[in-house]
């Protein structure tokens, strides 16, 4: 029998369903993906399991593990459970920690609780486990705090509590969606070999298809509250036979069209082609701490002595894990940031002199998208207004025309001309990302600068968007500078890559070169953690068909 | 990812969300329903009160409630009532122009200071600080001692203390929101410091600022009193709820009810203001509220 076993499970949350029907079942020591975009019920899946759900809940249908009907149990006999033999794990690291306590005395407060054991047992015990999640199991480890703790440092103390006590069933909600491509390989790493160590049983819950082909042995997929297909994850993965799989799939490798051929450094310099953005030598550096009235640390570079060309119809990946300094030069090239030292050319223009009239003529054609599509509008303004926003460097264009602009741009990005009179919250994820697209298209820029664009949107939606950023480009020959730390999205849209690291460029050149053959260690690091749907699906058919010979 | 969340919550705005929401909260109902039973009574005196208040009828003195006097009489034979409904335009009039005060120097201050950072924001603070660390009422009875009792010098005495409550405010406010991606889109399009602070920062922390404004009214109502109390605030006479209490004092065994009323027009009020005040917070920024 399997140890979790979901039977047409169905949850009404003030009246509106949820969940409608999910079977599902794992067995000990195996992992189960539970895949779905955002809205589909998988985080309220597992917090059914766990009966942690929110005021207001009506759950219906069966759930049993490890035989006891956990539908039926009462809230006393649910805290056994929980953290016993359940353990979950959440997204956000940080805010999973209290932030007051010692990562010692939060692993030890579960195996106190649990198994009556005294503190000095316990503190043991929680320094044995820190050592099986790859954490240095001293005192002087038991003794820190979470805010001293790296991310994926972090997220291992939480997979530490959860697992402190052996539960037969550990449920991780999007455990690595937070954390860096490396970090994210060593967390999966580690998930697995606890899960072998212990015989654990594992539910997954990912948007990531990569991440879930890696990972585990079978698979549901969500959608709507609704499981759409599930069975083995290799054999769901590759036969795609419910459309929606195949939607899936196609979405998180997808590579938009494009009818140029991609611009190259090499190429554009040869016939003589001026770059738009030339970029010499750039160094931005954060204030220090300040240490008293008088004195200051010394400042943090956030970017080290950078240099770069980006010639005008170019996409240029910028690519690095978190705190390289991708950011800052994006905002710095923007003169959101001020640089200490260097030298910035835009379409001729030094941007690094005072102001003048030049530059700010110049500074039109550089615009922004921003990661998230929630925080980049002021909720309190029309899209007409919001959309209209860099034309304020265009003043001579009457109030016919700006109203013209905005149409185009709308419609340019697949919103209808009479949305301009609507209010922020009444658009989508998606939609709303389309109107900062929109925002930054106003001005007819030359180069837009995308920080992170899709990173906050599920697979669906991030095929869209790149979809429409390079017909934009094709159209309307568009230079990009495309920040992220997403490199499948970088492999699809780009032309050429820049990894960075702690400030300094590690690498620089075309994509097929970087990504087929990559010259520097934290290049092929980078690439070698990258979950990558088809890679781990070759790689797993290969295993499949040697064990069989 | 804190932004979705957040913008949620800014996401539900306007007059019909707010008039759904606020018709809901009990404390703001009552509140607002006080405060606006006070303002009338502000207002209506300019018109019409029961008795003359300067009028002194020493045969009627010292009258206890009555048909013909509902709070009774003082000590000079005025009708309590009539002083009282006076009195709360003089309330109203003082916190009111206070909190003016507050706001009109606080704001543009506290939004300066955020948009200009370095050695402005630090030297604003500290004054900001330092005018903190003076027990307000304590100063506010050195500036009327200084430049004479009456009701314009403690008005401005209040309204100074108001400065940095709303400069502190609307600084730190100001500070989260311009690192919001939105304001970042408004620099790269080219916007200055303050057109931004305008456009942008402004309506974004307005129902802080009002919240805090309701606040700031019953603090200057009771600083008023307070004044007006150790007869500081207007002078007679003209009437005022603190004074009438100071004048009640030394009768309070045989005429009691020459404090009672007086007393609880200031508690009335105050209550309801700070009643409309939290509740205002429930409304206006979800944020903060409290669980019940």
């Amino acid at each position: 029998m399997s140890l979790l076993q979901i039977k047409e499970l169905g949850l009404e949350i003030s009246g509106r369903p949820i969940l409608k029907k999910v079977s599902l079942q794992i067995e000990k020591g195996k992992v189960l993906g539970l895949v779905g975009e955002s809205g589909s019920g998988k985080s309220m899946t597992a917090l059914s399991v766990m009966k942690l759900l929110p005021e207001g809940s009506d759950l219906s249908g069966q759930i049993s593990f490890d035989g006891t009907d956990l539908t039926n149990l009462d809230e006393t006999s649910m805290c056994h459970l929980r953290g016993d033999d359940i353990g979950m794990v959440f997204q956000e690291p940080m805010t999973a920690l209290n932030p007051l306590k010692t990562i010692g005395e939060q692993i030890a407060e579960g195996i106190r609780l649990h198994r009556g054991a005294t503190t000095s047992e316990a503190m043991h015990l929680a320094a044995d486990i820190l050592e099986q999640v790859g954490l240095p199991s001293d005192q002087h480890m038991l003794s820190r705090y979470p805010h001293e703790l790296s991310g994926g440092q972090r997220q291992r103390v939480v997979i530490a509590i959860a697992c402190a006590l052996k539960p037969k069933l550990l449920i991780a909600d999007e455990p690595t969606t937070a954390l860096d491509v490396t970090i994210q390989a060593q967390i999966l790493d580690l998930l697995r070999t606890l899960v072998t160590e212990n015989d654990m049983a594992l539910l997954l819950i990912s948007h990531d298809l990569g991440v879930v082909a890696d990972m585990a042995d079978t698979l549901t997929i969500l959608r709507d509250g609704k499981v759409m297909e599930s069975g083995d994850a290799v054999d769901v993965l590759t036969n795609r036979r419910h459309p929606y799989t195949e939607q899936l799939a196609e979405a998180s490798s997808h590579v938009p069209e494009r009818s140029a051929p991609p611009v190259l450094a090499s190429e554009a310099q040869m016939a003589g082609i001026a770059p738009l953005l030339s970029v010499d030598k750039i160094v931005c550096d954060y204030p220090g701490k300040r240490l008293g009235i008088f004195r200051k640390s010394s400042p943090f570079r956030a970017v080290d002595s950078v240099s770069f060309d980006i010639f005008p119809g170019q996409t240029m990946a910028l690519v690095g894990e978190s705190g390289c300094g991708k950011s800052t030069l994006g905002r710095c090239l923007l003169g959101l940031h001020r640089q200490s030292a260097g030298e910035l050319h835009f379409d001729g223009v030094s941007l690094s002199d005072d102001n003048n009239e030049q530059q700010t003529d110049a500074r039109k054609h550089m615009q922004i998208v921003f990661q998230d599509p929630y925080g980049s509008f002021n909720p309190r303004h029309r899209v007409a207004r919001l959309v209209a926003e860099p034309l304020f460097r265009s003043p001579h264009l009457s109030a016919v025309e700006k109203d013209e602009r905005i149409c185009q741009a709308l419609e340019s990005v697949g919103l209808d001309r009479s949305d301009r009179f609507k209010y922020i919250h009444e658009f989508s994820g998606g939609q709303r990302q389309r109107l900062a697209i929109a925002r930054a298209l106003v001005s007819r820029p030359k180069l837009i600068i995308a920080d992170e664009p899709v990173s906050a949107l599920d697979v669906s939606l991030r095929a869209q968007i790149l979809d429409l950023l390079s017909e934009l480009r094709d159209k309307l020959q568009i230079a990009y500078l495309f920040i992220s730390h997403d490199l499948t999205v970088v492999q699809a849209i780009c032309d050429e890559v820049l990894v960075m690291r702690s400030g300094k460029f590690v690498e620089h050149g075309p994509v097929e070169k970087i990504f087929l053959d990559p010259q520097e260690d934290y290049t092929r690091e980078l690439l070698a953690a990258a979950p990558n749907l088809e890679k781990y699906l070759h790689e797993r058919t290969a295993q499949t068909s040697d064990k069989r010979d | 990812m804190s932004g979705p969340s957040q913008s949620a919550e800014l996401d539900d705005w306007g007059w019909p969300a707010f008039a759904r929401r606020a018709l809901r909260s009990r404390s703001f109902v009552i509140g607002a329903a006080i405060a606006l039973l006070v303002l009338a009574i502000g207002i209506l005196s300019f018109f019409w009160t029961p008795y003359d208040v300067t009028r002194l009828v020493v045969a009627d003195r010292l009258q206890s409630p009555s048909s013909q006097h509902w709070f009774g009489t003082d000590h000079f034979g005025r009708d309590i009532l009539s002083m009282i409904m006076v009195g709360a335009r003089n309330s109203i009039a003082v916190a009111l122009v206070a909190v003016g005060i507050g706001m009109g120097i606080g704001v543009p201050l506290g939004t300066w200071a955020a948009a200009k950072r370095g050695w402005a924001d630090d030297v604003l603070m500290r004054f900001n600080d330092l005018i903190f660390a003076f027990p307000a009422l304590l100063s506010a009875v050195m500036i009327t001692a200084i430049f004479g009792p009456g009701i314009f010098n403690a008005i401005i005495a209040i309204g100074i203390f108001n400065i940095p409550v709303f400069a502190r405010l609307s600084r730190g406010a100001a500070l989260g929101f311009w690192t919001r991606e939105f304001i970042l889109a408004a620099r790269v399009a080219g916007k200055g410091k303050t057109r931004i602070t305008i456009e942008h920062i402004l309506p974004n922390i307005s129902n802080l600022l009002i919240v805090q404004g309701t606040i700031q009214f019953s603090l200057g109502i009771l600083a008023e009193a307070g004044l007006s109390y150790v007869g500081l605030g207007a002078q007679p006479p003209q009437p005022s709820w603190g004074r009438m209490l100071n004048e009640a004092q030394t009768m309070m065994s045989f005429a009691p009810h020459m404090a009672i009323f007086p007393g609880l027009a200031i508690i009335i009020t105050v209550l309801g203001l700070n009643m409309m005040g939290d509740g205002l917070r429930d409304i206006l920024d979800p944020r903060l509220k409290r669980e019940n």
